[in-house]
């Protein structure tokens, strides 16, 4: 976080974007067209901004977690729920939770978890917490290029 | 089907009263933190929206040194001392006059050893009152023997033998069951653990080592001659006749056994009719075939079966 917010960038709406910025207009309003996303959804899947790529990581995390991570929890619990129960073959019981496990723990956890990667230094009032305001430069404060 | 004690919140032996005096350890100190943390949460919420409009307000330091780094840390150590603590309560060296039990996975029934050379299946007698060593090891794949009311979990691992204390001063049949994932039907790999009186362990460890009873009858002679003839005796053994396979549990005993196919069903004529014409109706793609026997073939074979006490 600079003391100036970057502004709005290109890409996803209200996105303020961490896109190499310098003082000479011209050379910025290049620098931020090479780095804009291409328009549309293609343009979108091709996004190189740690946002875009971020929020597409979250979203296919959960779609993944309700595919394979709800369906298949909520059918499998669904035969455990009562004893001897034979609403699944024993077959089909090992491939739902074998799937359900590698679903959640690759499709959901590692999307998700590859997300919280982020540049910026954690929350201020945490990093004051632990380490008292005036040593927040510790932690570089000022990653982001914005001058 | 249920036919025991089975639960580990229910202990019937050293080891398993160590762990759940463990896991209500856990429980209590889970749901304190719990409270405590719901407490400041909802106090939080509750002060924070009365003082939204003051942003200036922002010294949470402390509780969050408290409540996040302090607090964890001391209910951490805590489990581990207890935890720590209990491992070293569950034996681990010979006691004094252990009686030691090899125990055999198999996909899906255990295989039962005894020091006199006695085998058997899917039910493991022990004495109560005297510590027993399992030693545990397998035929194919990794599988768990858990017997939740004696003893925590053991695998058993390719290749090596594991060893577990069995322990307990109360007489009882106490289920276990495969904890450790070994394939299609690892649901339906059950045990039963009897404990009986030393006396009565000895004399029921003394009829096994005994061999087959003969057939008690013309019919069930010729149970005998089905048995060997459609094949089942290239995968079980009945000690004291021809049949010595060893694909499948040892039938020597057979009839004195609680339960058939890894107690899956009672041990009762019907289901022995069932289980020996067709097993995958009771235990789908286990590693028995099914039998064509005419009704005459199939009651002489059920009495000899029977007769197997
Ligand atoms: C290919 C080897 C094979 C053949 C042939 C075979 N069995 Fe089995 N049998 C097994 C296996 C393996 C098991 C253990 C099944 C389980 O519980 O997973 C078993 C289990 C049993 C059991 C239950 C034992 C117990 O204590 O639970 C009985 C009884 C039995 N077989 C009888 C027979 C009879 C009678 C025949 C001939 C008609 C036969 N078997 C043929 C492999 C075989
Ligand atoms: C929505 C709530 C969930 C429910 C109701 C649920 C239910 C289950 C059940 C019933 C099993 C065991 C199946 C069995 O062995 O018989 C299981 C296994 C498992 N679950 Fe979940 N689950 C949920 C969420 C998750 C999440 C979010 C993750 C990942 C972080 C996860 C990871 C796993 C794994 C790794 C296994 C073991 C799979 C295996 O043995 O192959 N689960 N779950
Ligand atoms: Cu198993």
């Amino acid at each position: 976080m600079s003391d100036v917010e970057p502004e709005e960038g290109p890409g996803l709406p209200g996105s303020p974007r961490a896109t190499p910025s310098v003082e000479e207009p011209a050379t910025d309003e290049e620098l931020a067209s090479e780095w804009a996303d291409p328009p549309g959804l293609w343009g979108h899947l091709r996004a190189v901004q740690n946002d875009a790529i971020g929020k597409r990581l979250l979203l296919t995390g959960f779609f993944f977690l309700i595919l394979g991570g709800s369906v298949d929890s909520l059918v499998m619990r669904l035969q455990l729920a009562r004893p001897e129960s034979d609403l699944l073959s024993p077959q089909l019981f090992n491939e739902l939770f074998t799937n359900h496990g590698s679903v959640t723990m690759f499709l959901v956890i590692l999307p998700i978890v590859s997300l919280v990667e982020r540049p910026e230094p954690l929350p201020y009032s945490i990093t004051e917490a632990v380490l008292g305001s005036d040593k927040k430069a510790v932690l570089g404060e000022n990653t982001t290029p914005a001058t | 089907m249920s036919f025991a004690a089975s639960g580990a919140l229910d202990p019937r032996g050293p080891a398993a009263r160590a762990i759940a005096d463990l896991w209500w350890l856990m429980v209590v100190l889970g749901a304190a933190t719990f409270v405590v943390f719901a407490v400041v949460l909802i106090g939080g919420l509750v002060r924070g929206s009365a003082s939204a409009e003051d942003p200036g307000d922002e010294r949470p330091s402390r509780l969050i040194l408290l409540g996040g780094v302090a607090l964890p840390s001391v209910v951490l150590i805590i489990v581990l001392g207890f935890t720590v603590r209990t491992m070293h309560t569950i034996p681990n060296a010979a006691p004094e006059g252990a009686l030691q039990i090899e125990v055999v996975g198999h996909q899906w029934w255990w295989e039962i050893r005894y020091p006199n050379g006695v085998i058997s299946a899917n039910e493991v007698h022990i004495p109560a009152g005297r510590p027993v060593r399992l030693e545990l090891t397998t035929a194919d794949v990794i599988h768990s023997f858990w017997v939740p009311a004696l003893a925590g979990k053991m695998d058993l691992v390719p290749g090596r033998s594991n060893t577990l204390w069995i322990d307990t001063d109360r007489p009882g049949v106490y289920e276990g069951q495969c904890a450790e994932f070994c394939g299609l039907q690892h649901a339906k790999m059950r045990l039963l653990a009897v404990a009986e009186p030393e006396g009565r362990f000895s004399e029921w460890l003394a009829r096994q080592r005994a061999p087959a009873a003969t057939p008690g009858s013309p019919s069930a002679d010729e149970g005998q001659q089905v048995f060997a003839g459609v094949g089942c005796a290239s995968c079980h053994t009945v000690r004291g006749t021809a049949a010595d396979g060893t694909g499948g549990p040892d039938l020597t005993h057979l009839a004195s056994r609680r339960t058939l196919a890894a107690a899956t069903v009672p041990n009762t004529p019907e289901h022995l009719e069932v289980w020996v014409t067709d097993p995958h109706a009771i235990k789908e793609g286990v590693e028995m075939p099914a039998t064509e026997l005419d009704e005459r073939q199939r009651r002489e074979l059920i009495e000899y079966l029977e007769g197997l006490r």
